[in-house]
């Protein structure tokens, strides 16, 4: 099985604040990892160090085996980082892929043409010259055509049209076949419901649930629900808010029926109810 | 295009539903080979993990079999298992609920009967 691990990664940046302490996390060959946090948890730091981008203070990360901070050339290979903000060099997007693709040992021209297509890419004026959203497709399109074991993307869906949106996720989709794997962090939760497989919220503390989407419904309720179904239970909603609908919220599920996920409540419930989710799921603390 | 979900089922079971929905329409024919999970995620922006659970569901209940080597298929006798199956839940979850629904609105069984006549009719 090809991992990611984290084993008691510490960071802390040289003139800020410590961001994990004994970060302990597993990410698996063959999934779509969803990453929610609020500003500041860290999950741009995680992809970092995966990517081997920061060195961990403590503790280490390792990618198949290898150490990320190392940065050696066939694990970096098995790696794509699309960090959220990035400038590009003075070249248009072919002559990008003309000099970093051969890096690539999976890199497939064929899925390059697709992908470009797909995300409607402009592809021979300079990077420097597009717009945000231009060069986001663009990048996006060659992280596809690596064919890279990972894909740690990092806010990608920021500054795309609908239709961009739309290529994003059927890519994500066909990607995440064949035993890849992407990891996808962001603050619009709706746009990768039904895209990832497995969720990761963090904290300030650490991790506060990692768990898949089959394991969530399974655990958790989401829906509508009437206050004597939960007076029933002598326990408190893990997150409700009255529409004109009636209540809405995440409570535990107590039947032997898989609920749907909405991410959005989840994300709500993991703010509003940390400490209970933590122990919902045994997520260890730090 | 990508597909858009209910917030009432898990996706994997909205997409167990819709295949059926496919098989009873004729869009799947009996016998004929079914699109691939690959195939399936990538046209609705769906996780193929997703898509796996839900195929996994339609062979063990025989919707579709896998030929190795040459791919799945829609099962001979999917059509008529997948409406024996929707005809009980009609019966036994549907059909109590409405009934429910029909006393609250005092409308008597010969009433609806009548109305089922003539909506038929048109």
């Amino acid at each position: 099985m090809k991992t990611i691990c984290f084993t008691n990664t510490g960071y802390r940046y040289r003139l800020g604040s410590q961001v994990f302490r004994t970060l302990s996390l597993t990410l698996s060959e063959g999934h779509v990892y969803g990453l929610l946090g609020e500003n500041g948890v860290g999950k741009s730091t995680l992809m970092k160090l995966a990517a081997g981008v920061l060195i961990p203070t403590a503790g280490s990360v390792t990618i198949e085996g290898h150490e990320a901070s190392r940065r050696e050339e066939s694990a970096m290979a098995k790696l794509f980082y699309l960090p959220e903000e990035f400038s590009l060099p003075a070249l248009s997007l072919d002559t990008y892929c003309r000099v970093t693709s051969p890096f690539y040992p999976t890199f497939s021209a064929e899925a390059y043409e697709l992908c470009c297509k797909e995300l409607d890419v402009v592809r021979d004026v300079r990077l420097d010259k597009l717009s945000m959203g231009q060069r986001k497709r663009a990048l996006l399109a060659f992280a596809f055509a690596t064919g890279a074991q990972w894909l740690l993307l990092d806010e990608p869906t920021n500054g795309l049209d609908v239709a961009a949106k739309e290529a994003f996720r059927r890519l994500v989709a066909r990607y995440a076949d064949e035993g890849r794997s992407v990891v996808i962090s962001t603050h619009s939760v709706r746009e990768i419901d039904s895209l990832v497989d497995h969720l990761i919220i963090l904290d300030r503390k650490g991790v506060v649930l990692d768990a898949s989407i089959a394991e969530i419904g399974t655990r958790l309720r989401f829906g509508r629900f009437s206050a004597e179904e939960h007076s029933k239970w002598h326990e408190e909603p893990l997150f409700a808010e009255s529409t004109l609908a009636g209540t809405t919220g995440v409570t535990v599920n107590h039947s032997d029926e898989e609920s749907a996920v909405d991410i959005e409540m989840l994300f709500m419930a993991s703010l509003r109810s940390t400490e209970r989710l933590r122990a919902l799921f045994n997520t260890k603390n730090e | 295009m990508t597909m858009i979900f209910s917030d009432d089922k898990p996706i994997w079971q909205q997409i167990y539903d819709m295949a059926g929905d496919r098989v009873i329409s004729g869009d799947f024919r009996e016998g004929e080979r079914v699109p691939s999970v690959r195939e399936v995620a990538a046209e609705i922006g769906v996780n193929p993990n997703t898509v796996m659970r839900s195929y996994e569901r339609l062979q063990m209940d025989g919707i579709f079999e896998s030929r190795r080597g040459i791919g799945l298929f829609c099962s001979v006798g999917a059509r008529e298992k997948i409406l024996a199956t929707r005809r009980e839940s009609f019966f036994c979850e549907q059909l109590p609920a409405l009934s429910e629904r029909m006393k609250q609105l005092e409308i008597e069984p010969e009433q609806l009967v009548d109305e089922l006549i003539k909506i038929r009719q048109q």
